[in-house]
């Protein structure tokens, strides 16, 4: 490892990691050598909107960026949203090289949160962004820090980046033959967090995510099978995070769900 | 950063300290009495009542290290009665003790009869009280720091705290919600702190020869702008530890008067996303053959897993059609529902597209997967 720049975390187990040991990545705010980029996201505008219907917004970035969509389904309760949700509650988005395009089909309106990132994380883009006022930049590999363009860089402080402010494990057990079980976790925030969550089922050796099946069987001519157990939606509120799947198996199923709590959702 | 709430759990933890002149002695230490402040002194039947309320706190278990930066704290109480306006002027002060003893009525060994801390916050307030009304105390931090900075001080040791009349005019009483039938509502103590020494901080460390894009860029100095709390110095040689945070702060947000994560486009004490790698994976099959369904991975090879998403383009035919849909995806056409799914390995990320129905068509799935070096740590 040549060059570095590394800004530790607070160690658990007291004090800080090692910045001059220590090679983990995520044992740091900011990572960086001169062998791998680890590129910190960049987000381009937070904003919300009330959407029955499709509503378009345009990005202008000229390539699919990503992109974060919550929207609240009650008072207070915000869920992540995804593509066309398993439990048909009529709430999703797409995204192409113009638009993020936000769907709602439930007849009523809902007040969705996005965000759009910057980061086309494989090559330079067309953006020129000027920079004014100071700013800390970490550019990438045989990037200029001066450069316009928010993919040339893995930091800058122009841009909001998504900071892990709390993640979280949660051990459940799922009651056998039964659907739209949910569970939840207190997050301690004094905020209505933006989360995204994985799982992965006692005894299968893959993760998978939400609105999803656990898949451990496929075949080009019989498609996919899954494990029975299915995780359906996320959502949060100012206390809790809320899981909910479902389990079509004739027996209990553990799954553990890893949870990372990101932002303020509707900021 | 970290957040320890610790409430009332035992009727001896929450004493009140009660003084008449007419007493003999003066002084009785009460449980389950729920009121501080003063009434006026009067006499019924005989005995005398009213006078000085004071009440004694003992917090158990406080799990924080020596010599934390504690960055804010308070108690709150809550309401056990509605009334009119009443003004209470008390004191809150510290038990200036290592690990504070359990309280005792008999002889009485309360804050009042122990050390107290140098540190005192004024607690003069004016409100109306209604029924289950939680209300803070005033911000209490350094009364805490004096505390945990003392030498003897160790994780998970009792804090006392002495909250005394300093001038309440007689007949304004503070009704609070007692532990003897209050459990649940009792006074809560609530700390915020940095962990580690009282100077803070992460450590940064820089390269002795540092790349110009990474750090010597004129663009690499901290905002004046956007409130940063401060900016890492650079040295050519050797390798310098510092000890400091770099706060960025949001659009007129002070850096240095929140500690809200969410406030600030980067805040050194919290983790970020990082990612590793953008992949596009194109699978096809031909339903024509019989085919319903194909596969395709990326082989990263970290050996955990890793954070990821997935986008997802579905079409038939030679040329890429159609909006990106975040995978796990399901759409349906006029004969045909299709799906695309994901999962992850420890050395791999497999993305499945799969349709049900007639059709003869060449199906493409273009998945595009973002892969963090963030580790799910499942």
């Amino acid at each position: 490892m040549g060059h570095i720049f590394k800004i530790a975390l607070p160690n658990p187990d007291g004090g800080f990691y090692d910045p001059f040991t220590d090679t983990d990545p995520d044992h740091f705010s900011l990572f960086v050598d001169s062998d791998v980029d680890y590129i910190m996201v960049k987000e381009k505008l937070v904003a919300s909107q009330s959407v029955n219907g499709t509503v378009n917004v345009a990005h202008g970035l000229n390539y699919v960026p990503h992109c974060v969509v919550f929207a609240e389904i009650s008072s207070g309760v915000w869920r992540k949203l995804l593509s066309v949700p398993i439990d048909s509650i009529g709430l999703w988005y797409e995204v192409n090289s113009t638009n993020l395009v936000l769907k709602n089909t439930t007849g009523s309106a809902k007040t969705f949160v996005y965000r759009i990132f910057y980061d086309n994380v494989l090559g330079s883009s067309d953006n020129d962004i000027i920079q004014t006022g100071y700013d800390v930049i970490v550019a990438k590999i045989g990037k200029s820090a001066l450069s316009g363009d928010p993919n040339d860089k893995i930091m800058d402080t122009k841009f909001n980046t998504f900071k892990i402010i709390a993640e979280m494990t949660k051990a459940i057990t799922l009651a056998a033959s039964t659907n739209d079980q949910s569970f939840t976790q207190t997050h301690g925030l004094d905020f209505i967090p933006l989360v995204n969550a994985f799982a992965i089922e006692s005894g299968v050796n893959q993760v998978f995510t939400v609105n999803s099946s656990n898949i451990d069987l496929w075949g080009a001519k019989l498609g996919w099978a899954s494990t029975g157990i299915k995780f359906n939606y996320v959502k949060t509120d100012v206390t809790n995070i809320t899981f909910n799947f479902d389990n079509s198996v004739a027996s209990e199923k553990s799954v553990s769900v890893r949870c990372f709590a990101l932002e303020r959702v509707n900021q | 950063m970290a957040t320890i709430t610790k409430r009332i759990d035992n009727n001896i933890r929450e004493l009140y300290d009660r003084y008449n002149s007419h007493w003999s002695p003066t002084w009785k230490a009460d449980e389950n009495y729920g009121q501080i402040g003063v009434l006026t002194e009067f006499q019924d039947s005989g005995e005398w009542y009213g006078g000085i309320k004071n009440l004694s706190l003992r917090f158990t278990g406080i799990t924080i290290p020596q010599g934390a930066t504690i960055q804010a704290a308070k108690i709150t109480f809550k309401d056990n009665s509605s009334g009119i306006s009443r003004a209470i002027n008390l004191k809150i002060v510290g038990i200036d003790e290592d690990n504070t003893a359990e309280f005792t009525t008999s002889p009485i060994a309360d804050g009042r009869t122990r050390a107290k801390t140098t540190a005192a916050v004024d607690w003069d307030s004016t409100f109306t009280p209604s029924n289950g009304t939680a209300r803070d105390t005033p911000d209490i931090t350094n009364v805490i720091q004096e505390i945990v900075d003392r030498a003897g001080w160790s994780s998970g040791n009792a804090i006392g705290i002495y909250i005394y009349d300093d001038g309440t005019t007689a007949g304004n009483v503070y009704d609070i919600k007692y532990y003897g039938s209050y459990p649940n509502d009792v006074a809560l103590l609530t700390i915020t702190y940095l962990e580690g020494s009282a100077s803070v901080s992460p450590s940064a460390s820089i390269s002795a020869s540092a790349s110009p894009s990474a750090s010597t860029s004129p663009s690499a100095s901290s905002s004046s702008s956007e409130s940063p709390s401060a900016s890492p110095s650079i040295s050519p040689s050797p390798p310098l530890l510092l000890e400091t945070l770099l706060l960025v702060a949001k659009p007129n947000i002070d850096a240095l008067r929140t500690d809200d994560p969410t406030k600030f486009k980067f805040h050194s004490k919290y983790g970020t996303l990082k990612y590793l790698s953008k992949q596009s994976i194109d699978i096809s099959f031909d339903a024509s053959t019989g085919d319903i369904s194909a596969k395709g991975n990326y082989t990263h090879n970290l050996n955990y897993y890793p954070y990821v998403e997935v986008y997802v383009r579905v079409y038939t035919g030679d040329t890429p059609s159609g909006n990106f849909e975040p995978c796990p995806f399901f759409g349906s056409g006029a004969t045909v529902t299709y799906s695309a799914n994901f999962n992850i390995t420890k050395t791999k990320i497999q993305v499945y597209g799969e349709i049900n129905g007639v059709s003869t068509a060449t199906w493409h799935f273009e998945f595009l997967v973002f892969v963090y070096k963030n580790n799910l740590k499942l």
